[in-house]
């Protein structure tokens, strides 16, 4: 071992001595072979000939002295390196255009699956958190696939399962910390063994146990903790100002986040936590628990799925109100399900990125094709030399993997660029990618990517240089036999480029048409010349008539209103819950649940929303005088359907002095839908109560302007700081804001796929473009002697083009194929527009075959431009 | 005839066994003592020359010939002894075991 140690290191640093030896000694023998056909009588001439014959050439027989040597193959790949190097640097244009072509793919497929692993891959913060399932229960007769449960279904799932580690509940409300500077708060109630199933420890004091049950322990997040109680940790055990009486048990980690589906209503910063009552095991009738459990170690998904079914089926019987319903739970692994709206967006994304990646690599691949042909001369004659086959492979690998190494550098530099970008226009969805960051398995991965480009662009060529007949090459100076290969090459690249071109045009035009439709949904307001804001405190109710009429004394102002839960503000939890037409059987409306809403008389005319029958609220709608409701049309349509909803009989709780208590009330108007929580889907119908019968706070203010809404603002200020010292405003924002928050997850993909689908196209311009210069270069003899024949500078320009118009044809023909393939896929992502829709495939139809065009154009024109007698001679 | 993969070694090691020598007198000795069944090329006589000097096996050193050239003599080491002889057992092993198969009565 230490001898071959000693001689690596001769090869390495002792090589030119090595080296020369091996020569002077090659030479002496050459010599002597030489003397001795001179001692059989050969003249000089004649003896060196006979003995060159006998020696196989001093380069042959160098390279296999050195390929038999210890650390010749380590010596071997520098030298390839350097060799690979150096050829780069002596073309420079086309060793910039291949990087730049790389390092824009690898570059935007890390920055894109650095956001893909991110939010789908990046393992949530909590222990083990593969064996975290979310528990959905479903009345499929009744049409709700992810509904909550109820305390008692929530008790016979923990009594029942085998399978299960642990099963909680969440539900969230709305706390406020009083004294000097009260403020509102989401706190999220769950069950005491919720830390328990997520795994999670409290960084300061502890979780809760089974006795905090409905008692006072309340827990906070560190960020609360931080801000508003300088993370004192004296506090621990003591009872901190708030709307009821509370103990601070513990506080949770830095970096400790809830992780729901947005349809779960259980929001990502809730900031204090406190504990469910066990009386909540004997409700039967309220629905709004959301459920986590923990599986068994050892117990996979899909049994823990059979052991819910069998509880469903055991209780199904025991509890008659699900007989009809056909009850059902569903299991869902909580990552995916926290994600399943994002999901396919984003794999849609990374499937553009991978496709913009292929094009690019097409492209140097075909460059490179381009450059091998030019040194087949080159090659054959370095074979000739004596230099192996091997060898020559190694080096067109090595040249591919240095190309690969600094693309790849490159591209992680573009990739950290294109990544800062897309954290500034990131909708809210994807908060996590910030905190996942442009991360090692990104970084891998675009390792892994350029690996990948580096075997692939040595093995095209490596291929294309087993079939070299070095003598024939030798003899047509480089050009001849390799004509027909790399032009069925070259084609088929075009074509391919093309193909996967049509489909990422296609694609963005879908969305982009989808992010235009979206911004024309009608949210059943008008979100335009519309602000809004929020007072928790200091109005007191009995004031806020008094306050609505000075803000619409203002000038600009057309109308003003208020409402508990403005629509598209994810902020406060939604208030809905279950509500009973009159006439219909209790059990029967346990699973008829609406958004409710307290307005003030002005609301519904602020916001624009359409009254379709009967009346909007008025001031004659008092505490005292008869219980009133509006529906929106989703609600009247589906309970009384074929009737008209006015006059129609009600129960729905309200927010009273005591509580939430069921009242019966009177439907005296039917407005439009109003979209609360998605632009693109009508979630459930709605009933509206006055703010006078049901005061539930806070409320958000509307005001309906003539001028720029934000203009108001600090007039509105000042108005308020006169009436009360501790009244503030909070979230002061025009409506648009909202809508376009709700947008921005639409306009991310419509951005991103726009940026992939210009890439395709300058792409498949600059790809024409090179294969074809390329190949018009090695036709020119052909080209010269149609034009000697009398073809004109016209013939030779129309049969390029109509060359590239096939290669166009072809790849517009497999391009329309796979996109349609594929947007059956993307059905889910689009609205408004059919997978099929004509405009978009109309689009790609046009754009492609243009660029192919532009990048066909000069190649063609500069052919037809050359000098018929110069191109021949040229042979 | 060509020489078994795997006996060139073999073959230059006895060659060296008596007395250093240069690369062309090794062919020609290979040669000559073989009847002229084997021809080393100097394409696969230096290669090997190389390799058995990495392993230790020869040492090479330039000296004056016959007439009057540098050239490089290789001789053996010891190693290279300990090795030839582990190659002829290895060789008679196996070529009587190629004997009694040949050998063999059906």
């Amino acid at each position: 071992m230490f001898r071959r140690l000693t001689h690596l290191f001769d090869y390495l640093f002792r090589r030119r001595r090595l080296e020369d030896d091996l020569d002077e000694e090659l030479r002496s023998s050459f010599e002597t072979i030489v003397d001795r056909f001179a001692a059989r009588g050969m003249p000089p001439a004649e003896a060196r000939r006979a003995a060159r014959l006998e020696f196989d050439g001093f380069e042959q027989v160098k390279e296999n002295v050195r390929d038999g040597l210890v650390g010749s193959s380590l010596q071997a790949f520098l030298q390839d390196t350097r060799y690979a190097v150096r050829g780069l640097r002596r073309r420079p244009s086309f060793t910039l255009i291949a990087l730049v072509t790389l390092a824009l793919g690898i570059g935007v497929n890390t920055a894109v699956f650095s956001v893909f692993y991110g939010v789908l891959l990046h393992p949530l913060p909590y222990d083990h958190p593969e064996r975290l399932a979310i528990v959905w229960s479903s009345f499929r007769t009744a049409g709700h696939a992810r509904a909550p449960v109820s305390g008692a279904i929530l008790g016979e799932i923990q009594r029942r399962n085998r399978s299960l580690a642990g099963v909680a509940g969440i539900w969230t409300i709305t706390r406020t910390f009083t004294g000097d500077n009260p403020e509102q708060v989401k706190c999220a109630r769950v069950t005491a063994n919720f830390f328990d199933v997520l795994g999670v420890h409290a960084a300061h004091g502890r979780t809760f146990t089974n006795e905090d049950s409905g008692g006072p322990a309340i827990m906070l997040t560190d960020g609360i903790f931080r801000r508003r109680f300088a993370a004192d940790g004296r506090l621990l055990g003591k009872g901190l100002p708030m709307d009821w009486e509370d103990t601070l048990v513990g506080v949770l980690p830095p970096d400790f986040q809830l992780h729901f589906a947005p349809d779960s209503n259980v929001p990502a910063d809730a900031q204090v936590f406190d504990t469910f009552d066990n009386a909540i095991y004997t409700d039967r009738v309220q629905y709004y628990i959301r459920l986590v459990a923990r599986l068994k170690p050892g117990v996979s998904m899909a049994e823990a799925q059979r052991d819910v079914d069998r509880v469903a089926t055991e209780i199904s019987g025991a509890y008659t109100e699900y007989a009809t319903e056909n009850l059902q739970f569903t299991l869902a692994g909580m990552q995916a399900d926290a994600v399943r709206d994002v999901q396919p967006a984003l794999a849609a994304l990374f499937a553009g990125s991978a496709f913009v990646l292929a094009i690019c690599c097409v492209n140097v691949a075909s460059l490179l094709l381009a450059r091998a042909s030019d040194r087949r001369k080159e090659m054959a004659l370095r074979l000739s030399m004596g230099a192996s086959r091997g060898r020559i492979v190694r080096q067109l690998f090595a040249e591919g993997g240095v190309l690969c190494l600094l693309g790849g550098a490159a591209g992680i530099a573009v990739g950290w660029a294109f990544f800062r970008g897309l954290l500034a226009i990131r909708p809210e969805r994807l908060a996590r990618i910030a905190d996942a960051g442009l991360n090692w398995p990104a970084l891998a991965f675009a390792a892994a990517c350029s690996l990948a480009a580096a075997l692939l662009f040595g093995f095209v060529p490596a291929i294309d240089s087993f079939r070299l007949d070095f003598m024939a090459t030798l003899r047509t100076g480089g050009r001849g036999a390799l004509g027909r290969l790399h032009r069925r090459t070259g084609a088929a690249l075009i074509v391919g480029e093309i193909t996967l071109g049509f489909v990422l045009v296609t694609g963005a035009a879908l969305t982009v048409r989808t992010l235009s439709r979206i911004e024309q949904v009608r949210p059943g307001f008008e979100p335009r010349h519309l602000l809004a804001f929020q007072i928790s405190s200091g109005i007191p109710g009995n004031a806020i008539p008094d306050w609505e009429a000075q803000l619409a004394a203002l000038p600009g102002v057309e109308r003003v209103g208020a409402t508990s839960h403005l629509p598209l503000d994810t902020d406060i939890p939604n208030w809905y819950s279950s509500y009973q037409p009159e006439g219909i059987d209790e059990r029967q409306a346990a699973t008829l649940v609406a958004d409710l809403r307290c307005i003030t008389p002005g609301y519904l005319a602020a916001m624009g929303a359409r009254l379709l029958e009967g009346r909007y609220f008025d001031q004659q709608d008092r505490a005292a005088s008869r219980p009133v409701a509006i529906v929106d049309e989703l609600l009247a349509r589906t309970t009384w359907p074929g009737q008209s909803a006015i006059g129609k009989k009600i129960v729905a709780e309200h927010a009273t002095s005591d509580g939430f208590k069921p009242i019966v009330s009177a439907v005296v108007g039917v407005v439009e839908h109003l979209h609360n929580h998605s632009l693109t889907r009508q979630v459930r119908g709605q009933i509206y109560m006055p703010f006078e019968q049901s005061r539930r706070g806070p409320l958000t203010f509307v005001l309906r302007t003539r001028v720029d809404p934000l203009s108001l603002v600090p007039t509105i200020r000042r108005m308020l700081h006169d009436r009360s010292r501790t009244a503030a405003m909070a979230k002061v924002r025009p409506m648009t804001e909202y809508v376009s928050r709700e947008i921005s997850p639409v306009s991310f993909t419509a951005v991103l796929a726009a940026i992939f689908a210009a890439l395709a196209l300058l792409l498949a311009a600059t790809g024409v473009y090179g294969v074809l210069n390329y190949q018009i270069s090695q036709r020119r003899p052909e080209m010269g002697i149609r034009m000697a024949l009398g073809a004109h500078a016209r013939d030779v320009l129309r049969m390029v083009l109509r060359e590239v118009t096939a290669l166009a044809a072809a790849g517009v023909l497999m391009g329309a194929v796979a996109a349609l393939i594929a947007a059956r896929w993307l059905g889910t992502l689009l609205y408004g527009v059919g997978p099929f829709d004509p405009l978009s495939y109309g689009s790609a139809l046009l754009f492609l075959p243009a660029a192919a065009l532009l990048g066909g154009w000069r190649p063609a024109g500069r052919a037809a431009a050359a000098n018929p007698a110069e191109l021949i001679r040229e042979e | 005839m060509d020489i078994l993969q795997g006996t060139l070694d073999l073959l230059v090691l006895r060659a060296l066994e008596l007395a250093p020598m240069h690369g062309v007198g090794i062919a020609d000795r290979i040669q000559q003592v073989t009847r002229g069944a084997f021809v080393v090329k100097p394409g696969s006589l230096f290669p090997a020359l190389r390799r058995l000097e990495q392993q230790g096996w020869v040492q090479g050193e330039w000296a004056p010939s016959e007439n009057n050239r540098r050239a490089r003599y290789y001789k053996l080491t010891r190693a290279g002894r300990a090795q030839l002889a582990e190659e002829k057992r290895n060789w008679r092993r196996m070529t009587s075991a190629m004997n009694w198969m040949l050998e063999s009565e059906g």
